[in-house]
């Protein structure tokens, strides 16, 4: 057996079909790595978004406010964090600002303040009637307009809340014809509300309001990984 | 170096199983029905609709769907068809249909004896709980999923009555509507009647086994 061994190990035969052995597995293993890659790259929800929708009217100087709750976050670890906004009726979105605040969970300190964007830009135009953006038409709730915000360099926890804050500024005749997606049903893990004020501008130790809940969101359809 | 390999080999192996058993264990897509009522008897020639929402799936892996129905009063229901709707998620545009089964068919009569319940007859205390065939495909969420099953006009549906939620948090939306809701194709539009109920009829779980 040992005489073998030598043999085998003195042959350039050998380390030959030991390099083929390597690079076969090597190849096997990258491929296992890549399907796995492929399935944890999958677009998952992060919590549980918003089913069938209703419309919430007339934004004309509001700031809608969705609520993404720690505590109702799926056990899904993503360093990216895409939200998504439904639109239900109107032509344009005119959005002053957008921006997301921190919280720790439960408590209306905010921590951090994140700003929000749409293709690069914090205040869009959003044109509803554009089949570009918006191929369902005309928007409906049953159509909605599914926009997704410049996806965030975040991973979400559950030890804090984070509140998405959009202002539509006034006078705006495009705002005051403007809808925004709200859940039909319960359901959803998500919730909100809004204020008659550009609320967007607040900083970290600021403390939002935070016993004004509506117990639904507004605009904030899904939150997914990506 | 050979070592090396042979532990790499062993290390990779152990996870392809760890994986593999993770896959074979049933874990929800959505927050199913928990605690159970009879609120809806007389199925005949009435249709239950129940929406999985994509945008609350549970990030489950599997690549399989599959369906619980709870049955709580009855010795047959007979159906006549069972499909899902497949729309664009909060679109009522359906873009595709798929026939769900039950022993490789679409209807026919399930017996509710002790072949296919746990306890006869079944009661809301002890419900039976059926397990459709398993759709060959995982639910996305940037999809909704309508799952529609049309109960023939026998005498047996009549007797026949659903699990509903008792209070409990499910997030699969339901309606009743009269006759075949089976028959839609795509580019029909879901009509607005379908979520009437609020609540999940006859569906109670939804599963990646």
């Amino acid at each position: 057996m040992s005489n073998v061994s030598r043999i085998n190990f003195t042959t350039g035969q050998c380390r030959s079909n030991r390099s083929n052995e390597v690079l076969r597995r090597t190849t096997l293993l990258l491929f296992f790595v890549a399907i796995a890659a492929q399935s944890f790259a999958a677009s998952k929800n992060l919590i549980a978004g918003a089913g069938p929708l209703k419309s919430a009217t007339k934004w004309e100087g509001r700031t809608a406010f969705s609520v993404i709750p720690g505590a109702a976050l799926f056990p899904v670890t993503s360093t990216t964090t895409a939200l998504y906004l439904g639109f239900t009726g109107g032509s344009r979105a005119d959005i002053g600002n957008m921006v997301l605040y921190q919280t720790n969970s439960r408590d209306g300190v905010i921590t951090a303040v994140m700003p929000v964007t749409l293709k690069a830009v914090s205040n869009p135009s959003i044109d509803l009637t554009d089949t570009t953006v918006c191929p369902d038409q005309p928007v409906s709730t049953t159509a909605p307009c599914i926009v997704e915000l410049d996806p965030l360099s975040l991973q979400l926890a559950a030890s804090s809340d984070y509140y998405l804050a959009i202002f539509f500024p006034s006078p705006d005749s495009n705002n005051a014809s403007l809808s925004l997606g709200a859940p039909q049903f319960f359901g959803t893990g998500l919730t909100g509300f809004m204020s008659f004020v550009d609320d967007t501008k607040h900083l970290a130790g600021d403390t939002l309001n935070t016993l004004i809940n509506a117990g639904t969101p507004f605009g904030l359809i899904a939150v997914m990984s990506n | 170096m050979r070592r090396i390999f042979k532990f790499g080999w062993i290390v990779l192996f152990s996870a392809v199983i760890s994986v593999l058993s993770l896959a074979q264990s049933a874990q929800n897509l959505v927050a199913g029905v928990g605690p159970i009522t009879n609120s809806i008897a007389i199925w005949r020639d009435t249709s239950a609709i129940n929406l999985i929402s994509g945008n609350a799936l549970f990030p489950a892996p599997g690549n399989q769907t599959v369906f619980y129905i709870g049955v709580t009063q009855g010795s047959s229901v007979d159906v006549g068809n069972m499909v899902v709707y497949v729309t664009k998620r909060n679109n009522t545009k359906i873009l595709d249909v798929i026939p769900v089964t039950y022993r490789g068919r679409t209807s026919g009569s399930i017996l509710l004896n002790v072949s296919s319940c746990r306890v006869v007859p079944p009661s809301t205390q002890s419900p039976c709980i059926i397990r459709l065939d398993p759709l060959k495909r995982a639910p996305s969420p940037i999809y909704d999923y309508y799952f529609v099953m049309y109960f023939s006009n026998t005498v047996n549906n009549v007797a026949v009555d659903s699990a509903s939620s008792l209070n409990s948090r499910t997030i699969i939306i339901g309606g009743i509507n009269s006759g075949d809701q089976t028959r839609l194709v795509p580019g029909n539009v879901i009509p607005a009647s379908f979520l009437n109920k609020g609540t999940a009829n006859f569906l109670v779980g939804v599963m990646n086994n």
